[in-house]
């Protein structure tokens, strides 16, 4: 028998808003690292799959601050104003916010383009790889591990799975893993002449 | 700089939860979530039985895994070996609340996650923590367990036996239990027999 004066905090502290938020983060992040390398390729297709990335990442951090139990004390400042390297979440708000700032200058067109397309690059792959480490450091909680991860897991192979179908059907819009194929005979990008 | 630590002697706890009345009125820890509770737990069968009441709160680890996984520095820990939330930081996040493997944090309603400071303001004023004070059996010690003086590290000197939760996680706690009445030391949920 197992009795508690009062219950220790075992409940559930993170809901199914969090799995969306990891869901979404890794479709941004997906969404936005071929956005970048359409952009290295000076692909026509970037403007629109950057829209997508923007897209995604500002209803991600919608649903991040509509969840959060801390929405209305305007605390999130301090992801910015402290350097916490350690921390998944401190690279994770790093990540989108310099994905969408790059992303969002390109879309614009203006800034430096070439540093801008390679910080859109690092910062997508930051985003993509933050709900995996943020799962990563939770060693003492396997079993949220486990269903966090098989939640996670599937976004960047949907990404590759919307991708592949339309490998044969170029020319169109609905074509990120051209980036992909493409890339070998592109590369290093060309830099425009002024 | 002291290191703060504290021991529960298994052996004297009744279960009585003074020490968890008392940790609620000291820091007006808001209804359903608490930073102290007790675990009560029979093993075996009359009659050869026993019977544990087991205080648990924030253990204060040595290595604690919830203080790197903040991502702003609210979760921190002092020089002293506290380790404490400053809820101007904090941004509720429930990282640190999911990296505690001892269920000791929790989300206050006003939006920053709490837990046991052992009640570093009456520290301050050269006080004990609320637990220590109001314990009717005297089963906690609290001190300096660098100073060979103090409560805390007599009577670790002194305990037939000390435990502390979970060793196998190389958090090094600094909440200590002593003489468990299980010659096995601190129970496990595995071992408890279900009616």
């Amino acid at each position: 028998m197992t009795e508690f004066y009062g219950l220790p905090n075992a409940g559930e502290f993170w809901h199914w808003t969090n799995a969306l938020h990891f869901i979404l983060v890794g479709l941004a992040g997906g969404v936005a690292f071929l956005a970048a390398l359409l952009h290295l390729q000076n692909a026509k297709e970037a403007r629109f799959f950057t829209l997508v990335a923007l897209g995604l990442i500002a209803l991600d951090l919608f649903v991040l601050w509509a969840e959060s139990p801390a929405r209305f004390r305007f605390t999130h400042v301090w992801l910015f104003l402290t350097f916490h390297p350690q921390s998944p979440i401190w690279w994770g708000a790093w990540g989108l916010a310099l994905a969408f700032l790059s992303g969002g200058l390109l879309h614009l067109n203006r800034g430096p383009k070439e540093a801008l397309k390679r910080v859109f690059l690092v910062a997508s792959l930051v985003a993509l790889a933050y709900p995996g480490l943020a799962l990563a450091v939770n060693l003492n909680r396997p079993l949220w591990n486990a269903l966090m991860l098989a939640l996670f897991s599937p976004s960047p192979p949907w990404l590759w799975a919307w991708g592949w179908p339309s490998s044969s059907s170029r020319p169109g819009p609905g074509f990120p893993s051209r980036a992909f194929w493409a890339w070998p005979s592109s590369w290093p990008p060309s830099t425009p002449s002024a | 700089m002291p290191r703060y630590a504290m021991t529960i002697d298994l052996s004297l706890c009744v279960g009585c939860a003074a020490c968890a009345v008392a940790c609620k009125m000291e820091n007006e820890v808001p209804p359903g979530v608490r930073r102290l509770w007790i675990r009560e737990r029979e093993l075996g069968i009359f009659p050869d039985l026993t019977v544990e009441f087991r205080p648990e709160q924030c253990l204060h680890c040595a290595n604690p895994p919830c203080v790197p996984v903040c991502p702003t520095g609210a979760s921190y820990q002092t020089k002293d070996g506290l380790v404490l939330v400053d809820p101007k930081k904090c941004i509720a996040c429930g990282a640190c609340v999911a990296a505690c493997p001892y269920d000791a944090r929790y989300l206050h309603p006003a939006g920053y996650v709490d837990k046991c400071t052992f009640c570093q303001h009456r520290l301050e004023k050269g006080r004990l923590p609320a637990c220590v004070e109001t314990c009717p059996t005297g089963c906690r010690a609290f001190g300096d367990l660098d100073d060979p003086e103090s409560p805390v590290a007599k009577v670790l000197k002194e305990a037939g036996r000390v435990d502390v939760l979970r060793p196998e996680l190389g958090t090094k706690p600094k909440l200590f239990y002593l003489n468990a009445p299980s010659k096995k030391g601190l129970t496990r949920e595995s071992e408890v027999h279900h009616d």
